[in-house]
């Protein structure tokens, strides 16, 4: 049918049987299935389906490719999950984890310390560490406090973090040297018992010593159990000041000393007329001060 | 533009999207087509059945269609194998008998000298023995005459040798020449 294509030539016998074939009534199509065939030819193509081993085949390229980072980052997630003391984030993985053998921890100690050792302290710091902690001023509770840790975790009171311990330049420090123990600074990770570093009542005001520890300090006490974790902020903890005495040797308000003297002089001297009025004027001035007894009998 | 291209460039034309291209397409073969169904079935809403299933066949593989193969073999060969399922489910294409060509010749001619014959009468004698044909016959026959291929396409279409084809084309020959002779 196609005259593009020329067949080769009937012989004489064909050509006449075609030539009475094409004699023969043509039928044709009717316009209905026309008209189907047509729309069917402008229908837009069917979409074919993606084939399911490209979706498997992204699947297990996935797998691989997270097993295999996960595989290569063990080494820095191992590193990362032994801090040099304990994390508040991290107790349970710590008591979930197998306990070291001893010679274990010996050495992972010590492999701390030498670290610890050659990196300088940065000023202003705060690493989750907690300063050694005097087991003597501990009270019973911080104790048993601290013994799950110190059955999880080597001794690390010896380690030479805390001499990154935090340096806090806004906030008050305490550190008492007792010899060769640091004792009870008001650390920031340390969530201990807060009577052990508050000064006792009626005391003089406990000396307050602004000084790093030495490395001679640090290495002198014997292994503690390391901190519990605690906020890296307490502060009911840092912020402790020595109570005010309420007794007449300690005024409070040092500005009212010379005032206090002075009055005492007139009382001395028989002027009590004179002492009553400057006491009362001093009263007056300052409600909240505690009038020593022995110029409470100018006011009886 | 399109009516000058050949069926190959008009289907490579409707392959990249060009619908006129298949209406074209579809206008050059669209009565040889038919008449080829309709005198295989000799039921025209048999042959117009096939002639869709065809049709959207050739729609639906369009994406398959091999650029060196003429379209006109491709379309019969799609037309062939449609033929095939419709014999093979109908069962309406019985083997012929052994004394297939002895019948034919003992056909009697109904057809005297004293009787003019008319065209209408010539053409019902033909259609008688189209009918009469034997399938595979009939197929080679109508391909060669009414669609002009070649030995060579017809084989492709059919799926047979070049000689078969070449053998069953005699056979038809003669039996129609037999059945036609006055």
């Amino acid at each position: 049918m196609s005259e593009r294509h020329p067949s080769p030539a009937l012989s004489a016998a064909e050509a006449d049987m075609a030539r009475r074939l094409r004699a023969l009534p043509a039928g044709a199509p009717s316009a209905g299935v026309d008209a189907a065939i047509l729309a069917a030819s402008r229908a837009p193509r069917p979409a074919r389906p993606r084939p399911l081993w490209i979706a498997g085949f992204a699947a297990a390229a996935s797998l691989v490719l997270v097993v295999g980072l996960v595989w290569r980052m063990q080494p820095t997630l191992g590193q990362l999950d032994t801090p040099s003391a304990p994390s508040p984030h991290q107790p349970a993985l710590r008591d979930a984890a197998p306990p070291a053998s001893p010679d274990a921890n010996a050495a992972a100690a010590e492999a701390r310390r030498e670290r610890a050792a050659a990196e300088p302290p940065a000023p202003g710091r705060m690493r989750p560490t907690a300063p050694p902690q005097s087991t003597a001023d501990a009270t019973p509770r911080a104790q048993a406090e601290l013994e799950p840790d110190a059955r999880a975790t080597p001794p690390q009171s010896t380690t030479p973090v805390a001499a990154t311990a935090p340096e806090t330049p806004k906030l008050p420090t305490q550190v008492i040297v007792t010899g060769t123990r640091v004792v009870g600074p008001p650390s920031a990770t340390a969530n201990v018992e807060p009577a052990r570093v508050r000064p006792k009542a009626n005391a003089a005001p406990p000396p307050v010593v602004f000084e790093e520890a030495s490395p001679m300090a640090i290495e002198a006490p014997p292994p503690e159990p390391p901190a519990p974790p605690a906020p890296m902020w307490e502060p009911r903890d840092v912020l402790v000041a020595p109570a005010e005495p309420a007794g007449a040797d300690a005024p409070s308000n040092p500005l009212l000393n010379p005032e206090i003297e002075a009055i005492r002089q007139l009382q001395r001297d028989g002027r009590h007329d004179l002492a009553r009025a400057r006491l009362r004027e001093l009263i007056d001035r300052h409600p909240q001060w505690t009038v020593p007894d022995d110029l409470r009998r100018l006011l009886e | 533009m399109l009516l000058d291209a050949t069926d190959e460039e008009l289907m490579h034309a409707y392959v990249d999207g060009d619908a006129a291209a298949f209406e074209t397409l579809y206008g050059r073969h669209r009565v040889g087509l038919f008449r080829f169904l309709l005198r295989q079935v000799r039921d025209h809403g048999t042959a117009e059945e096939l002639f869709q299933d065809v049709w959207h066949k050739v729609i639906n593989a369009r994406s398959r269609y091999q650029p060196q193969a003429r379209f006109s073999t491709w379309l019969y060969t799609v037309a062939h194998n449609r033929l095939n399922d419709h014999w093979r489910a109908r069962r309406h294409r019985p083997d012929p008998p052994d004394d297939a060509d002895a019948r034919v010749q003992a056909v009697t001619d109904t057809a005297t000298p004293e009787r003019e014959l008319s065209a209408f009468e010539q053409r019902r004698r033909l259609q008688l023995a189209l009918e009469e044909l034997p399938a595979e016959q009939r197929e080679v026959l109508l391909l060669r005459l009414d669609q002009d291929m070649s030995l060579e396409q017809i084989a492709e279409v059919t799926g047979s040798g070049r000689e078969t084809v070449k053998s069953r084309l005699r056979y038809a020959m003669d039996k129609l020449r037999a059945r036609l002779q006055p």
